[in-house]
């Protein structure tokens, strides 16, 4: 019996960790803090197999978030946000104007950066944010636009960014 | 196509190219999350036993406490007064209404004590709280309290640890959806969802036992 659990587990996490380790850095913007981040789910989904196994990556989804936004929480008195708008220069050489969406996406507070990386990465509906997120699809919209309004001049550095 | 939508589509293509040559070891990714997931189980496992345990002897503590009182002796004397009484002769002892209504067999012909006063009603507390963003809470009644954010509503309820084991494995009473806490100080939470799309599992990190 833990040998089948153990083999659906193994192929869940071949069909879907390139997927979750993905979203773990654009959320945490660090590989190690992914790794930890994906690897504190997996183990979540793990001991929860037998009740979850019907969807078992809604589960892994919604984990990660709620992991990602409690430890963000639990930091957030002791880290500010960069804001990139305010401290980068708007002029200067290529390399200065270079400015990866990691760290774009390091001047928006957790909430708003899950809703970019669900809306806009995943292509996750409204509805469907919504509800991974356990907040409303009002709250869903205003986040998305006012993370993208944020991000908006950043992106236009990143336009004028040599390949 | 308005101005968000570009943006948004750009960010899109930004987020998809900056993640595209991202590969993790996916091997390791299992083996160490198998680990952790054994490790997690095992300890609500242990949770679980050593509650049963708790459980069992803390009914025997209280049979051993009670059976002198509550039963006459079996030579039909009266059983002998302790030399340490645990509560108090005199003018104020007083007995819990429902004693002091219902008088046992070995009360009988005895002066009846009086019931203790009722004492002040006192605002409900509970020993937890839920604090999660976006979240609000009613007052607590009853040992539960609803919580809800909206969109989805869950109702948080203080148990006695000896119901624990029933929540946890007893098919009545265990719900797939519902989350239940470890004992901490003689009691349980439950987290059980009311409406909405919540995740209870998700929602306990939230819960805080004070």
């Amino acid at each position: 019996m833990r040998a089948q659990l153990v083999e659906d587990f193994t192929a869940f996490v071949h069909g879907t960790g390139a997927q979750l380790e993905r979203a773990a850095l654009l959320l945490t913007g660090d590989h190690h803090l992914a790794e930890d981040l994906t690897q504190a789910t997996y183990a979540k989904v793990y001991a929860a197999w037998r009740r979850i196994s019907d969807d078992p990556l809604a589960y892994a989804r919604k984990t990660l978030l709620h992991t990602y936004i409690s430890h963000r929480r639990l930091r957030r008195n002791s880290e500010q946000p960069v804001d990139w708008t305010e401290d980068r220069p708007a002029t200067g050489s290529d390399a200065e104007l270079r400015i990866d969406v990691l760290d774009a996406l390091a001047t928006l507070r957790a909430l708003d950066r899950a809703v970019i990386v669900l809306r806009y990465w995943e292509d996750r509906s409204v509805a469907d944010t919504a509800i991974d997120l356990d907040i409303s699809e009002d709250a869903v919209r205003t986040r998305a636009r006012r993370a993208l309004q944020k991000l908006r001049p950043i992106l236009a550095n990143s336009e004028r960014t040599p390949s | 196509m308005t101005e968000h939508d570009r943006g948004a589509e750009e960010l899109g293509t930004l987020l998809r190219d900056r993640v595209r040559d991202f590969h993790p070891d996916l091997a390791a990714l299992t083996a160490s999350a198998i680990r952790a997931g054994g490790r997690i189980r095992y300890r609500r496992r242990l949770t679980v036993a050593s509650t049963t345990l708790g459980g069992v002897a803390a009914a025997a503590v209280l049979a051993v406490q009670l059976a002198p009182t509550s039963s006459p002796s079996p030579d039909g004397f009266a059983a002998a007064p302790s030399p340490h009484p645990s509560t108090p002769a005199g003018p104020s002892r007083c007995l819990p209404p429902l004693q002091a209504q219902v008088p046992g067999p070995a009360q009988v012909g005895r002066q009846t004590p009086s019931p203790c006063p009722t004492p002040p009603a006192a605002p409900q507390t509970v020993p937890v709280t839920f604090d999660a963003p976006g979240w609000t809470c009613d007052t607590p009644a009853d040992d539960k309290f609803t919580c809800g954010d909206g969109a989805s509503t869950v109702l948080v309820t203080v148990r006695p640890a000896k119901f624990h084991s029933d929540y946890l494995n007893n098919s009545d009473k265990a719900d797939p959806t519902q989350f239940v806490s470890g004992i901490h100080d003689g009691s349980f939470a439950t987290i059980q969802l009311v409406g909405g799309n919540a995740s209870t599992d998700h929602l306990a990190e939230y819960l805080t036992w004070n």
